[in-house]
């Protein structure tokens, strides 16, 4: 049986939101907390004696949506920052926290677990010693070791004799190149900006009398906005979102967004 | 926090935001034109330059006034024992000694 009318049904589940560029697949947000979409229309009364109400001129029409979603999206952020997922070239800080032990105490020396990444001579550039007094002591990277400095190379920082003790604390940080295809990296670029992309929203909806239906809210052009918070609580951190339809010149049809119901089967 | 060059006695603001591409000296020496000596002591010392090699880079750079970190490796990449420069001299039960080769200016 067809559906010929939108009359009687309510929306029972949104199941994802999938957007599009020009046909390509950008992300599929398919954990959804929370869902708006907005419809706005301001009007302006012409009035005449009396200041009685005769018409009224109406603009301003538009649309946007909000919404949340449980998991982070790459794709969503892509659209949200400009920006572009990559996987190769990435670059971590890397904290090591080594306890000093008598034979590195009387070696002078401490080994760090990954091998830095970075500037030759400045790979790590300072290192913190906790000593016994819980006093913290910084020391700089030179290339030899020396009062308040210390020299790295392969994965050895070498310190002046008698610098460090046994049960000291050494803190490293230093930046580590991941292996290409082992971390993905998305940039938030100061000089790129938000873009839109299609948005097809789908769903169940069902209408008086139980029967089920499924539904489909396209919009053509949603204009997504850099406003965006990734926030922890007392939940997980979760991927807000939110667009505005634009008018679709495009098109012959100058549609903010199409709402179809429709039945799931052939 | 200021940073004594890795080359000379003078102090400098260090920068961790250098462009990519290319050396970034901002963080480890006062100017672009250290640059070249540090790496050549750097890569010595880390056994990726032989002497020689550290040698002929150094010899452009008479006139830097090395800081006390990394004199002691400029003397050692500058000083060769006589034996080497003047062997047809030397008599070979001579023990060697060592002299400075080159260096125009400490």
């Amino acid at each position: 049986m067809g559906i010929v009318s939108i009359d009687g049904w309510t929306v029972t589940q949104w199941d994802a939101i999938e957007g599009f560029k020009n046909g390509l697949h950008l992300f599929t947000l398919d954990e959804l907390q929370e869902v708006a979409i907005n419809n706005t229309e301001e009007s302006q009364d012409v009035t005449g004696a009396g200041g009685s109400i005769l018409n009224s001129n109406k603009r301003n029409k538009g649309c946007n949506g909000t919404g949340t979603n449980g998991l982070l999206s790459g794709g969503l952020m892509e659209v949200q920052t400009g920006g572009k997922q990559t996987t190769k070239d990435i670059v971590i800080l890397q904290k090591d926290t080594i306890t000093v032990t008598a034979d590195m105490a009387s070696a002078n020396k401490v080994s760090i677990t990954k091998t830095p990444t970075g500037t030759a001579g400045a790979e790590i550039q300072y290192v913190y010693v906790k000593g016994a007094t819980e006093v913290v002591t910084t020391y700089q990277q030179a290339v030899d070791a020396g009062e308040g400095k210390f020299a790295y190379d392969n994965k050895e920082i070498t310190f002046a004799a008698s610098a460090i003790a046994e049960g000291n604390v050494v803190t490293v940080y230093y930046n580590v190149k991941l292996t290409d295809d082992t971390g993905v990296k998305i940039t938030n670029d100061a000089s790129k900006y938000s873009t839109e992309c299609e948005l097809v929203y789908t769903g169940l909806a069902k209408n008086a009398c139980g029967k089920e239906a499924c539904f489909q809210f396209s919009v053509p052009r949603a204009d997504f906005t850099g406003n965006f918070n990734l926030e922890m609580g007392d939940s997980q951190t979760t991927h807000s979102f939110e667009w505005t339809a634009l008018k679709n010149k495009c098109s012959t049809s100058n549609n903010f967004w199409d709402f179809i119901i429709f039945p799931d089967e052939d | 926090m200021l940073k004594r060059c890795g080359v000379c006695n003078k102090e400098f603001e260090p920068c961790n935001q250098c462009p990519s591409g290319g050396y970034a000296w901002r963080k480890t020496v006062c100017c672009v034109e250290h640059s070249v000596p540090f790496l050549a002591i750097l890569e010595y010392k880390r056994n990726l330059k032989s002497k020689d090699e550290a040698m002929e880079i150094l010899n452009k750079y008479t006139d830097i006034e090395y800081n006390d970190d990394v004199k002691k490796i400029v003397d050692e990449i500058l000083f060769v024992p006589v034996a080497e420069s003047v062997e047809s001299e030397i008599d070979e039960a001579d023990e060697p000694v060592s002299k400075p080769r080159s260096r125009k200016k400490s």
